[in-house]
């Protein structure tokens, strides 16, 4: 037809339009639901605990995403300075991913584990008093606000509907034993989210303040579970390498 | 629309808007035609030799069929693709930088000291370390963990204890006893010749005050 036809009519453009610029996202994101092996099996991977899941969300309303990624790449030089490569495994249960697109400060990915909780609360309250070059603002807030988890057995429902395994009933919690072991499983359990929150902050006190549960410890649990899921030494590197 | 008074002159879109206005159709100028055929031939060519297309659950792969790994005794070879690549890069790696490191982790600590050479890069490659992972704890002015540039080791701290400490998980005096033990394990950060290179290096630093120039 000629172009002067689609240029005059509103719909016949519109339609065209978005049949066009799907083309791009059809091409590259449709095939991978259907190649198996865009997802490594791995053990380790688990969805996240409650208490993690809102230090998660913490993590996505302050923003922390504009400046740190959450993905090392394949490459000698991220090998060396942040570890293993992420694997699409580790991050299987985000909705949505965070693995971010600038590093105006350093990578995440691996962040579990390698400084203490006292050293992530100074940091996340004055970043520059640990590191003075530092462009990070500060965040003191997150000490003082009340984490509010009202909605934690909501939360997690919406994530079960969307396919990540929290369990809802018996069937579902005997699946997640087998397939995560019970340990774990009694923590993805949908009708004791609450319970297991408030008993992951009280024994973790990420925020070192044991008279309030706050923000900061949840974001805290959640920055200190980060890249810890998966143990590579039982793994041989050839065998990461076949999935791609 | 051809004018077929003026077949020669450029011609128009052959519409008007608002009675008299109307664009000019000029080609399109050679040099963009044949730039964009060559990216058209540049991707075919692209398709062919790494993976591009899905096809059912798999893909094609590609014929660029040269990345050579070691996994388990034999040497697999694969088609283009990046981890294949990055294994390839870490195993293959011939440089002196790998012959160093191999050093360091078989060489005792007095022999190292010793050796100016292993010095030189043992102290190069624990700076970085140590900015990397140790310094946001154990700066003088931070005080989660212990000034190492004020250490003073006592007379006779060998280079063995420092090891040890570092490889320990090692819990800070300065948090609530009731702080999770998420204080790093560096041994399962670090390899041999890191740890080795760090110790040699904090030695160092706890005896100078600060950084070796």
């Amino acid at each position: 037809m000629k172009h002067q036809r689609i240029e005059t009519n509103t719909t016949l453009l519109l339609v065209l339009t978005l049949l066009v610029v799907s083309i791009g996202g059809l091409v590259e994101i449709v095939p991978l639901f259907f190649i198996d092996r865009t997802i490594e099996t791995v053990q380790g991977v688990r969805p996240y605990f409650p208490l993690e899941l809102l230090g998660r969300d913490l993590y996505q309303r302050e923003g922390c995403y504009l400046c740190h990624s959450q993905m090392i790449r394949p490459l000698r030089e991220e090998w060396m300075r942040y570890g293993h490569y992420s694997l699409a495994a580790e991050s299987q249960y985000d909705h949505p991913f965070q693995w971010g697109s600038r590093r105006i400060g350093p990578d995440l990915a691996r962040m579990g584990g390698k400084y203490s909780n006292a050293w992530h609360l100074q940091h996340l309250v004055a970043p520059r008093s640990i590191v003075p070059t530092s462009r990070m603002p500060n965040y003191p807030w997150l000490k003082n606000n009340l984490l509010s988890y009202e909605d934690i057995t909501a939360h997690l429902q919406a994530l079960a509907d969307t396919g990540v395994p929290y369990s809802g009933n018996q069937a579902e919690y005997e699946a997640n034993v087998i397939r995560f072991g019970e340990k774990v499983a009694t923590k993805l359990d949908i009708s004791h989210a609450r319970e297991n929150l408030i008993t992951q902050a009280e024994s973790g006190n990420y925020d070192g303040d044991h008279s309030h549960l706050t923000e900061m410890d949840a974001l805290i649990a959640y920055l200190q579970m980060l890249g810890t899921l998966v143990d590579f030494s039982k793994y041989d590197e050839s065998y990461f390498v076949q999935f791609r | 629309m051809i004018d077929s008074q003026h077949p020669l002159a450029v011609q128009t879109t052959g519409h008007t808007w608002d009675g008299d206005i109307q664009e000019f159709n000029n080609l399109i100028p050679k040099y963009w035609l044949r730039g964009f055929y060559a990216t058209i031939v540049f991707s075919v060519c692209y398709w062919l030799l790494y993976p591009a297309w899905p096809i059912g659950r798999d893909y094609t792969k590609g014929i660029l069929n040269q990345i050579n790994y070691h996994s388990e005794e034999t040497t697999v070879r694969t088609h283009w693709n990046s981890r294949a690549l990055l294994l390839h890069t870490l195993q293959e790696d011939t440089s002196r930088r790998r012959e160093y490191l191999q050093k360091i982790a078989s060489t005792p600590f007095a022999e190292i000291a010793e050796n100016a050479e292993l010095m030189a890069f043992s102290y190069a490659l624990a700076k970085r370390l140590f900015g990397d992972n140790c310094v946001s704890c154990h700066d003088g002015n931070i005080g989660f963990g212990a000034n190492l540039f004020a250490a003073r080791w006592k007379e006779g701290t060998g280079f063995g204890q420092i090891e040890q400490a570092i490889i320990n998980s090692h819990k800070s005096k300065k948090v609530v006893s009731s702080d999770t033990p998420t204080i790093p394990s560096w041994k399962n950060r670090l390899s041999l010749s890191e740890i080795k290179a760090l110790t040699i290096y904090i030695h160092q630093i706890g005896r100078l005050g600060n950084v070796p120039p």
